[in-house]
């Protein structure tokens, strides 16, 4: 596994928002094609490592970085409910798509429409949640990061493993 | 002296004196003719133009005039051979030839169609003259009494030099004033004759000159080629059978359904007449207001709000003749058309901070692009498709196609391809070429015809209208770039700046002095329009009405976002904000989000967010309520992104940054590779000029930060060399450069050390997790690796841009 340099808790969160963004780029690059069918494989592939990313990065979220923002900045509670409802949308967005396995015309367009979900995610947190912790008192950012980081190495861990013992099968 | 080549045959003189006297007169003739008796050359001029006069005794085709059927099939009009070219001629004297006046006309021939050959000017080896030829001794000096006297009014010289110089500008187009032009061929795939007897489709390999004129819209003739706008798409056909006009867009609908609105919408976007700004935007009060009141324009809105309102390059555009046509073959069948062109090097814009920034740097972006891709050979080229729909289908649709403002989704019409286009010659001279030439929607060829879209109708009328008063007169056509290079012969006379000399002395038809020449075509030759009826259920009068189906404003625009991948909605959403937040009136602001809720809510709620509205305002109340399910709901053609091109990289930009102390021996391996794939590698340093090299290898900047900022390149190289990357770091150029080459979404190659200079402009540590996850478009690699990477960076450019770097607000 690649190891990464050390970052903070808004950091370590945008750097998923940004690997996931290429994800979505290049399977809307490849739905739109002319050739659509011929890069059904591709798509599935990444419409499955979009759908395990972003189920690693809400979970993060929820357990982590979301109570530790709650705690450090009461008035925020607004926010972080929306961000949850939010997550819940993208939730099912993901069920849909796992239920559905191989890409085709209706995966491309629930992947759009996780996309264009995650898309405003994101925005929400960069414009509003990080500032407010980034200036939250009495929050860690850095230790909140790492926590972040050794969580989510656990959980790509114990998503990859049935492959890997698959593979090995 | 010119040869007189073709002498008019004389009859033998004689003594007749009495008939000689009468045939040398202008005026008044006895009964019979004196030339029967009579000879010599004005006798036998009047015998053979009696002749000629009575073999026409009556006007045969009269009755042909009359009646449907006729009408529909109109016949040659009727000749009569002269018994030789002396009784057509304008004068008995056209036998004295000189060096000014020539000779005789050649029979049958406008000699002023020839090739633009006949007047270019090169003045190799010359001497200055004036415009009367007189060789001008001093071109320094004005004509003085003495050397500190006052000037003399006698200096002709002087005088019609400034008075040529006061007279240079001649009234800029109204609209797409703003243009560039390159001459081409058009080639055909195969004979399309099922479809039509037009001349350039007729057979394989057939090819026909073309002249194009790409353009803005809105803007003044020296405004920034960058605007968002939509783009003037105009082809200029000269074809075997006369001119044909495809005067198109880069778009496929308009703003508009009806010519009566042309004027209001253009007053409205132009700039405000009380302060005249902005130049060249959309993004003001006036244009906002007419089109939230025009809610007919949504779907074009939609365009011109997506990145197609900011093509990175005319090549990398798509064409469109934006009304349907008609096409008809040789036995009169017609089908309606929809014109495609599907530019070879892929659909690509540009992302509007980019376009704003080159509007400061280089206005004239799109038009050196165009005269740089043309001069190194990397042609621009397009496929001309049509989608062919009956009359019968046209009825089952759920849109009208007499409206402008609604595509045939490719979904349900497919594209025929017709034929390959090539623009491969710049002008000679943009004043006599790009800005004389008259493109008009009249003109068109047999075998094209008009549909009765109302919008075309009033094109038909408004081009060669705005062409009398803009090039001074009904002449235009014989200035050289609109001549066509098929014969033109009609009694159409004089007028300002006539150049032809038409011989004869008639000049109406029907005729019987010039043997009925020129004749009436007929319907197996000339144009003969499309025996359209007019389907309307109910009898039908005089009325200023639309058509019912024109009232479905939004249907169309739903499926154009709804068809967008997310970042290109993305970029529609924030030109929407842009623009509106530009607006000074929040109540028009307002009532435009208040329409986009009728084509997307999503949208419609992004707009707002952006533009910091809490509350959505109601939707507009909609003209028509129940409205045909579409066809199509999600059209991928319609996405930038369906049309990736031919991989070329021919005609892209690359700055490769350079510095003293930078490693030549790669800068130099670079430019050369990149070279090969038809891209033009620049070496940009902090100053232009040679630069001394890790290995003593010659390279020498040809352009600096300061002339061509970033923003101008479409890809960057950062090579390496500790000194080179020590300079670099220190120059706020630098940063400026990597910062907008990241922002655009474009390829970066970093070698070696140069990755300090990435961080410095302030690279985010968040994009480590995307850089070894791929895609980026940024390619870091070790020292000495940089010749390895050229092609992984070949691969990344043709992807142009690599929008997962892209977050609203920017990262850098």
């Amino acid at each position: 596994m690649t190891t990464f340099a050390a970052k903070d808790a808004c950091q370590l969160l945008d750097a998923d928002h940004i690997a996931v963004k290429h994800l979505f780029v290049d399977y809307a690059r490849l739905a739109i094609a002319a050739d659509a069918a011929a890069s059904t494989a591709q798509r599935t592939a990444l419409a499955m490592q979009i759908c395990e990313a972003l189920t690693v990065h809400a979970q993060i979220e929820e357990e982590i970085f979301y109570p530790a923002l709650r705690a450090a900045c009461p008035d925020a509670a607004d926010l972080l409910d929306d961000a949850a409802a939010e997550h819940q949308e993208a939730k099912q967005l993901i069920a849909d798509i796992r239920s559905i396995g191989a890409a085709s015309s209706a995966i491309d367009t629930l992947v759009a429409e996780l996309n264009v979900a995650i898309e405003h995610h994101v925005k929400e947190e960069r414009d509003t949640l990080f500032p407010r912790a980034r200036t939250a008192p009495n929050l860690d950012l850095l230790a909140l990061g790492q926590r972040l980081r050794d969580r989510q190495q656990e959980l790509q861990q114990t998503l990859q493993r049935p492959a890997t013992a698959d593979s090995a099968a | 002296m010119p040869k007189n080549t073709t002498p008019a045959p004389r009859r033998v003189a004689s003594n007749n004196s009495a008939a000689k006297a009468t045939a040398r007169n202008t005026n008044s003739a006895p009964t019979g003719t004196a030339a029967a008796t009579g000879t010599g050359p004005a006798a036998s001029k009047a015998a053979q133009t009696n002749d000629l006069a009575a073999g026409m005794p009556f006007n045969a085709a009269k009755p042909a005039e009359h009646g449907f059927a006729n009408g529909l099939a109109p016949q040659a009009g009727e000749t009569v051979q002269p018994a030789s070219r002396l009784a057509t001629g304008s004068t008995l004297s056209e036998e004295n030839a000189s060096q000014k006046v020539g000779t005789v006309a050649p029979e049958g021939v406008n000699a002023s169609i020839a090739p633009l050959d006949r007047v270019r000017v090169d003045s190799a080896g010359q001497a200055l003259t004036t415009n009367q030829g007189v060789k001008v001794a001093d071109n320094q000096n004005s004509l003085k009494y003495g050397v500190r006297g006052p000037a003399l009014l006698e200096d002709f010289i002087l005088r019609e030099k400034i008075t040529h110089f006061d007279h240079e500008r001649i009234p800029e187009r109204i609209v797409h004033a703003r243009g560039s032009a390159a001459h081409g061929y058009f080639a055909c795939y195969d004979a399309a004759t099922d479809l039509t007897m037009a001349a350039p489709f007729q057979e394989a390999g057939k090819i026909t000159p073309v002249f194009v004129r790409f353009s803005t819209v809105a803007g003044e003739r020296g405004s920034k080629d960058t605007a968002r706008d939509v783009r003037g798409f105009a082809v200029k056909f000269y074809t075997d059978a006369g001119n044909w006009d495809l005067v198109g867009n880069n778009m496929p609908v308009f703003f508009i359904q009806d010519a009566m609105k042309f004027p209001d919408l253009v007053h409205a976007v132009k700039p405000e007449p009380h302060h005249q700004m902005p130049q060249a935007a959309s993004a003001h009060d006036t244009f906002w207001d007419f089109v939230s009141l025009m809610p007919e324009s949504t779907h074009m809105l939609m365009w011109v709000m997506s990145d197609r309102g900011i093509p990175r390059s005319y090549a990398t555009m798509q064409g469109f003749g934006v009304h349907t046509f008609r096409m008809v073959n040789a036995a009169g069948v017609s089908v309606f058309v929809k014109f495609h062109w599907t530019p070879t090097a892929g659909t690509h814009s540009l992302v509007w901070d980019e376009a704003v920034k080159i509007s400061g740097a280089d206005p004239d972006y799109h038009r050196r692009d165009l005269w740089e891709r043309i001069e190194s050979g990397a042609c621009p080229e397009y496929e001309l498709g049509v989608q062919v729909f009956t009359e019968e289908q046209a009825g089952q649709f759920s849109f009208d196609i007499l409206d402008a403002t609604k595509i045939v989704p490719e979904e349900l019409v497919p594209i025929r391809p017709l034929g390959r286009m090539v623009l491969n010659r710049n002008p000679d001279n943009f004043f006599a070429e790009t800005e004389q030439v008259a493109f008009c929607t009249a003109h068109i060829v047999p075998g094209i015809d008009f549909s009765n879209d109302p919008l075309l109708a009033g094109r038909i009328h408004s081009y060669i209208d705005t062409q009398i008063s803009r090039l001074g007169g009904p002449n235009f056509h014989e200035i050289p770039i609109n001549a066509p290079i098929a014969q033109v012969h009609n009694n159409q006379r004089d007028g300002m700046h006539r150049q032809a000399i038409p011989r004869g002395r008639v000049a109406y038809e029907p005729n019987s002095l010039a043997g009925g020449c020129p004749f009436q075509a007929g319907a197996a030759q000339g144009f003969v329009s499309v025996a359209a009826s007019i389907s309307a259920k109910e009898e039908q009068g005089k009325v200023r009405a639309k058509p019912e189906k024109f009232a479905d404003h939004y249907t169309q625009a739903t499926l154009f976002y709804d068809s967008q991948t997310p970042v290109e909605q993305d970029h529609i959403a924030n030109a929407f904000r842009f623009e509106l937040s530009k607006v000074t009136v929040p109540a028009i602001r307002q009532r435009t989000v208040a329409m986009l809720r009728n084509a997307s809510e999503p949208l419609a709620a992004k707009v707002a967010k952006g533009l910091g509205m809490d509350t959505l305002p109601e939707p507009l109340p909609k003209a028509a309520v129940d409205v045909a399910a579409p066809e199509v709901m999600k059209s991928p053609a319609l996405s930038l992104l369906h049309r990736p091109g031919d991989g070329s990289l021919a005609g892209r930009k690359v700055a490769i940054l350079v510095a003293p102390g930078v490693e030549g021996a790669f800068v130099l391996a670079a430019q050369a590779a990149l070279l090969e794939q038809g891209v033009v590698a620049r070496i940009v340093g902090p100053r232009i000029g040679p630069m001394p090299t890790i290995g003593g290898e010659a390279v020498n900047a040809d352009a600096s930060m300061e002339n061509e900022p970033g923003f101008l390149f479409d890809a960057l190289i950062l090579a390496d060399g500790a000194q080179a990357v020590a300079t670099l770091a220190q120059d706020g150029h630098t940063m400026e450069f990597i910062k907008d080459q990241f922002r655009h979404c474009k390829p970066i190659l970093c070698v070696g050390a140069a990755r300090q200079l990435m961080r410095q402009a302030g690279l985010p540590i968040s994009m480590d997790k995307s850089l070894a996850q791929g895609g980026t478009g940024l390619i870091v690699v070790d020292p000495g690796e940089g010749v390895g990477a050229m092609d992984a960076f070949f691969t990344v450019m043709q992807k142009h841009r690599h929008f997962g770097r892209e977050m609203d607000p920017p990262m850098l």
